[in-house]
């Protein structure tokens, strides 16, 4: 059994909690590590983009939108209906199911391109345009009348989150200057592995902390929280082959369906949805969905996808 | 209150047993297929366990206390 290097990054960050290790890395360092990723995320696929745009990517784009409409009515359904939980804590935790988490999707890559697997260069894009939408539908589901001042709120969160910004300034950056990224490729680009794995170690404290936080309702919210992404891997995947992506593409697709957000949807839910346990989501989401998908996941959507295509 | 409570809980022991399920029969269908499936296994193992323990816990008929105590009198005796 051969583990990605950097997901033996993760495992050594969940151990060294366990063992409960003193040692944390600084929290301006991990802030700056999210903003190299998310900018070397955007900027790689505006540099694809600027190769590849074509119409075709524009009704890719409207599939993968419808993604991000059904994931969250899905993991609403399992919440609301069978675990039970208030509306409202419902509508939050759909929110963050059918968005997406940069970091899962950097793992993928990262995977993908240590075992030579090819995928469309431009799927930043679809990265930038799965975030959206499930809040508006979390949002929905919540019937939550919100005020003039609060709505606004909610709307500079969706739209101009610390994710929303640098992927998509990353991407228009990528784009609109592709024959000078040379001059910025050797941080953005040659240690973007590297960046990777030092965030997954901080990733991995954090996910141990999370996993001692479950308590009561326990089963209920793991067992979702391993459902989740694999009903959305399935979506994903199906949907991938539909708009005819690569194999490399469709084990994208898959992990983004499958993967929940732990930063963007958290920042907005907690400014539209004050009253929602935000701690059941966000426990849920990188607690147990983000080490599965990077641990048995990731691995699992490769095989099952080289097995059938 | 009690019947609305064991529906809960049925409803919530059906959803975990069948994902458990599914994937200890995914994992082990990997494993046949001369793929790994080990993990994926594993991890549908452990669903099934601690659904039916939750289960067995709300529905009273095991108590977390009992399972304590009845374990540390056992060591005690040994």
């Amino acid at each position: 059994m051969t583990i990605d290097i950097v997901v033996a990054f993760f495992l050594l960050g969940v151990a060294a909690r366990l063992l409960q290790s003193p040692f944390t890395i600084p929290e301006s360092l991990y802030k700056s590590l999210t903003i190299i990723l998310m900018l070397a995320i955007g900027l790689k696929g505006g540099m694809a983009l600027s190769k590849h745009a074509s119409a075709n990517i524009f009704s890719q784009s409207l599939w993968v939108v419808s993604l991000g409409l059904i994931l969250p009515l899905i993991a609403f359904v399992f919440a609301f209906f069978i675990g039970r939980l208030k509306r409202i804590d419902a509508a939050s935790l759909a929110a963050h199911y059918g968005s997406v988490s940069v970091g899962t999707y950097a793992v993928a890559v990262a995977v993908l391109e240590n075992r030579q697997i090819d995928y469309e260069a431009y799927f930043p894009l679809f990265v930038v345009l799965l975030e959206m939408p499930a809040i508006a539908v979390g949002l929905a589901l919540a019937k939550k009348q919100t005020g003039t001042a609060n709505r606004s709120q909610v709307l500079h969160e969706i739209f101009l989150n610390q994710g929303m910004v640098l992927m998509t300034g990353g991407l228009l950056i990528g784009y609109l200057c592709a024959e000078q990224m040379g001059r910025i490729t050797p941080l953005f680009i040659d240690l973007f592995p590297a960046i990777l794995a030092l965030f997954l170690l901080e990733m991995g404290m954090v996910a141990a902390d999370r996993l001692r936080a479950l308590k009561d309702s326990i089963s209920f919210l793991i067992t979702f929280a391993i459902a989740m992404p694999l009903v959305g891997a399935l979506f994903g995947a199906t949907i991938g082959l539909i708009i005819a992506l690569s194999q490399g593409g469709i084990v994208l697709l898959a992990v983004l369906g499958a993967s929940a957000s732990y930063i963007a949807v958290p920042a907005a839910m907690r400014a539209a949805l004050p009253d929602a346990d935000h701690g059941l989501s966000i426990t849920a989401s990188l607690g147990v969905t983000f080490p599965f998908n990077v641990i048995v996941g990731i691995p699992l959507y490769i095989t099952l996808v080289e097995m059938y295509l | 209150m009690r019947a609305q409570i064991d529906s809960s809980a049925t409803r919530q022991l059906a959803f975990g047993l069948c994902v458990g399920g599914a994937m200890l029969l995914l994992g082990l269908w990997l494993n046949t297929a001369g793929q790994a499936g080990f993990a994926t296994a594993v991890v549908g193992t452990l669903l099934l366990a601690i659904n039916t323990l939750q289960y067995l816990h709300q529905s009273g008929r095991i108590d977390r206390a009992v399972i304590i105590t009845e374990s540390s009198l056992k060591g005690g005796t040994q």
